[in-house]
């Protein structure tokens, strides 16, 4: 019975194995079919040579692939076809330059160097704005001591709009870096990490290079990649570069600044980040004279149950209170940035008490400048939870120090700032309904009346949040012709620079005001006229 | 080795000159399988929205969103698959689903508008727990009138904030894109160590350092069918044959019952037989780490 059921099961496979051998068969014939009516388009003989010829320096045998590139060369020449001539010169010389690779530095390798420089220049004849061909001769060069040729083929390759210009710039940068320019490469390799944000291998080089050469650009370039999304290539090389070599102080502090605004750009939980890769590198800086504090610190941020500023000194004194930084933000705003996100964090998870606890941290970390934003986030946080009277409580706790921090941002003309204490004081105001008038600072209509300002005077288009809660504290206030003044008074400014967006947002409601017959015949008359510059699709 | 396991090695030894898993229609020459397809889609959730824009206006800022997420998510990093909005093209079948939900919460009657990323994975919603939903206004929503303020503000305020950021996309590797297969079959010839996997190699951009992770189930003899790992590295595109342009691989990694391969990879002649009809029974092949070729020679000579 046993052997019964074995022969059986042998037998099933063998049928199973000629069953898959006919349906190969079965499928494979029309496909060749579909193959060959494609290359008759072009034509048959020479893409038949030339998936041969390729075929051949994929497996690396370079005499196969020569002779075989030799004959599409003659087809093409056979059959007039100038593309294929060019590309059959380009690939002989591509063949010649891989080979002499693999035959390392001897004679026989500077033939073939030789004899690929002459196939790329016939290329180069038929093709004179070829990336790929100025690419490949100018490695050639690189490699055989013909460095300033070298880089002069890769700067025409590099201006050329081909998407393969790419791989110039980067061979620019190593060619720039190799003949001791590794300052120039640094730029370079920047250059080609911010255009190609998946270019690994140039983000790292650009790093090496800005350390070994212009260490103090490095911050610039780390503070950029920051900005264009790269959070965690950018806190991974900040730990790296502290570990590999000695900084200045500023430097160093700069760095750890670094770290803490990418982490404050991450999702994650806090209890997990002492087994990250920057928490186990940074440890090692524990005891650092510069940066020992911050880094215990940071380690305390996300492991205390307890927030309080007062553990905290190191990274609330970080940086300058009357100036703004030369680049990035300072430590301590970095550091507020990651209380806010901690915060955020643990909010979405519906953990308010502790959320509340980091937006109170922010708040207070430093109590002769307290962070607006955080007091903002707090008074979302409240209001979310219907708890106005925290709000009320929040702004007569913090009024003193929110007119104090603001007043500071004013005497050394920190406008940024200035603009954040305004919007934040002007939109809890609108949350309390305390509208008040342009002459009562303790109010939503002066706050953000001085939060336009500061937005005119820092070049922002003012949001259109803030129009739209002054003129709806204007209109709260009966002061209807104020409001509407308003929204025309910005509506007019977004059409002149064609935003019709915000011009539409801040349109809309007028038109039930006209309705209502709340709206001036000269306002009416403006209303009209906006209408009528805004293009048909916008109209309503 | 096991006596069974042995005797099949003899028998599809000697017989088979080509095996594959699964069915060769799509594997064939210059057919290999299209990269996976993931449609986005935008829901929008809102009477905040509803009341203030007409149906008409909500479809629009829907497909013009969905459109916008796949044009910003192939770049950077692994842009194998293809990304599509509902609309483009609905009859071409798809593996999965990003979908962008646009709801509203109120509090004290104050509208706030959350936007969440939700993924399916072949109709099954799957998690994206280490992405939370997000309001897409600090404050409060603000009366939203224009449907190209709404997409303005979707897109400069959340989309162009979440897509780019590397550890937004991490996560969404790693909870999403890494589970979508690639494919559900291999190609293995007898006598030949290398693994072909019928995707497009030039569309794949995978260096010999990514890593394919491939979870299987096989029944090489009578025993009851297994399920195996193994892991594969892309070597070299497939220059001829009938699975031309597609991906030859080396066995990084390979765990069936007694037949183990350890890192970094080797040659056993039963990881052929294991993944030869009619042993292999089901197969899925993922990427499971990423790293794109690259080089100092361009060695296509251009247009």
């Amino acid at each position: 019975m046993d052997g019964m059921s074995r022969e059986s099961a042998a037998l099933r496979r063998y049928r199973g194995a000629a069953g898959c051998l006919a349906l190969l068969l079965f499928v494979a014939a029309p496909v060749c079919a579909q193959m060959q009516s494609i290359e008759k388009k072009e034509n048959p003989l020479l893409t038949a040579k030339v998936r041969e010829a390729r075929g051949a320096l994929d497996d690396q045998e370079f005499d196969r692939a020569f002779s075989a590139f030799q004959d599409v060369l003659a087809l093409a020449l056979r059959f007039g076809d100038r593309k294929w001539e060019a590309d059959s010169y380009f690939y002989l010389g591509l063949t010649r330059q891989q080979q002499a690779e693999k035959l390392g530095k001897g004679p026989e390798a500077q033939a073939a160097i030789a004899e690929s420089e002459t196939f790329y220049k016939r290329a180069l004849v038929l093709k004179p704005d070829s990336a790929s061909t100025l690419n490949n001769i100018a490695q050639l060069y690189a490699s055989s001591g013909r460095e300033k040729e070298a880089q002069e083929l890769l700067r025409r390759s590099m201006s050329l709009k081909d998407p393969r210009s790419g791989v110039s710039a980067q061979n620019y940068a190593a060619l720039l870096d190799r003949t001791g320019d590794a300052k120039s490469a640094s730029q370079y390799y920047a250059m080609v990490a911010a255009s190609q944000p998946d270019n690994v291998e140039a983000h790292e080089k650009a790093v090496t290079a800005f350390i070994k050469a212009d260490p103090k650009g490095l911050g610039a370039y780390l503070w950029d990649a920051l900005r264009a999304g790269q959070v965690l290539r950018v806190q991974d090389s900040a730990v790296a570069a502290l570990q590999q070599r000695e900084w200045e102080a500023e430097q160093r502090r700069e760095l750890l600044a670094l770290v803490a605004a990418s982490l404050s750009q991450q999702s994650y939980d806090p209890a997990k980040y002492r087994d990250t890769f920057a928490a186990e590198n940074l440890a090692t800086f524990a005891g650092d004279s510069v940066i020992g504090g911050g880094v215990v610190e940071l380690t305390r941020l996300h492991g205390a149950d307890a927030l309080d500023p007062s553990a905290f000194r190191w990274w609330s004194e970080a940086g300058d209170l009357h100036v703004d930084p030369p680049r990035g933000v300072w430590p301590r705003d970095a550091f507020r940035s990651l209380i806010r996100s901690l915060g955020n964090w643990q909010q979405r998870r519906g953990d308010l008490r502790r959320a509340e606890s980091f937006y109170r941290l922010a708040v207070g970390l430093n109590r002769r400048e307290i962070d607006p934003l955080a007091c903002l986030a707090l008074a979302d946080l409240y209001i979310s939870q219907e708890r106005v009277s925290d709000v009320d409580r929040l702004m007569n706790e913090l009024v003193p120090e929110l007119f104090y921090g603001k007043g500071e941002a004013y005497r050394s003309s920190q406008w940024q700032k200035i603009y954040d204490f305004h919007r934040a004081l002007g939109l809890i105001y609108s949350y309390l309904k305390r509208w008040g008038d342009s002459g009562t600072p303790a109010s939503a209509i002066f706050q953000l009346e001085h939060a336009m300002d500061a937005a005119a005077r820092l070049k922002m288009r003012p949001e259109p949040r803030l129009v739209d809660s002054l003129a709806t504290a204007y209109e709260s206030n009966a002061q209807f012709e104020r409001g509407s003044s308003l929204r025309l008074r910005y509506a007019e400014e977004f059409i002149q620079q064609k935003d019709y967006l915000n011009a539409q947002e801040l349109l809309a409601p007028l038109a039930k005001l006209k309705a209502a017959g709340k709206l001036g015949p000269a306002d009416i008359q403006r209303y009209e006229r906006s209408l009528e510059l805004m293009p048909p699709p916008q109209k309503k | 080795m096991n006596k069974h396991l042995r005797s099949v090695i003899a028998l599809l030894g000697a017989c088979a000159t080509v095996c594959t898993t699964g069915l060769l229609a799509t594997g064939a020459a210059g057919q290999a399988i299209p990269p996976p397809l993931v449609r986005t889609t935008v829901v929008i959730d809102s009477s905040l929205l509803r009341d203030n824009l007409d149906p008409a206006e909500l479809e629009r800022a829907r497909q013009e969103l969905a459109a916008y997420a796949a044009e910003k998510l192939p770049n950077p990093g692994f842009d194998y698959m293809r990304w599509l909005p509902a609309q483009l093209q609905p009859a071409l079948p798809s593996v999965a689903e990003l979908r962008v939900v646009i709801h509203q919460r109120s509090f004290s009657g104050i509208p706030r508008l959350i936007l969440e990323y939700q993924a399916f994975l072949g109709g099954t919603q799957i998690s994206l727990s280490s992405i939370a939903a997000q309001p897409i206004y600090d404050g409060p929503a603000p009366s939203v009138h224009s449907v190209d303020r709404l997409i303005a503000d979707v897109k400069s305020l959340r989309l162009d904030k979440d897509l780019p950021n590397e550890d937004f996309r991490r996560r969404l590797g790693e909870e999403f894109l890494r589970n979508i297969p690639l494919s559900e079959k291999v190609i293995v010839e007898a006598g030949k160590p290398d693994i072909i996997l019928p995707l497009e190699f030039d569309a794949l951009h995978a260096s010999d350092q990514s890593r394919l992770y491939v979870e299987f189930t096989a029944q090489p003899d009578t025993q009851p069918a297994d399920t195996g790992i193994m892991r594969l590295r892309p070597i070299k595109k497939v220059r001829a044959g009938t699975f031309e342009g597609g991906v030859n691989c080396r066995v990084y990694m390979f765990e069936f019952k007694d037949v183990s391969v350890p890192e970094p990879g080797g040659d056993d002649p039963r990881v052929l037989v294991i993944l030869a009809p009619p042993s292999v029974k089901s197969l899925r092949v993922f990427m499971e780490k990423f790293e794109r070729r690259a080089g100092t020679l361009i060695t296509t000579p251009g247009p």
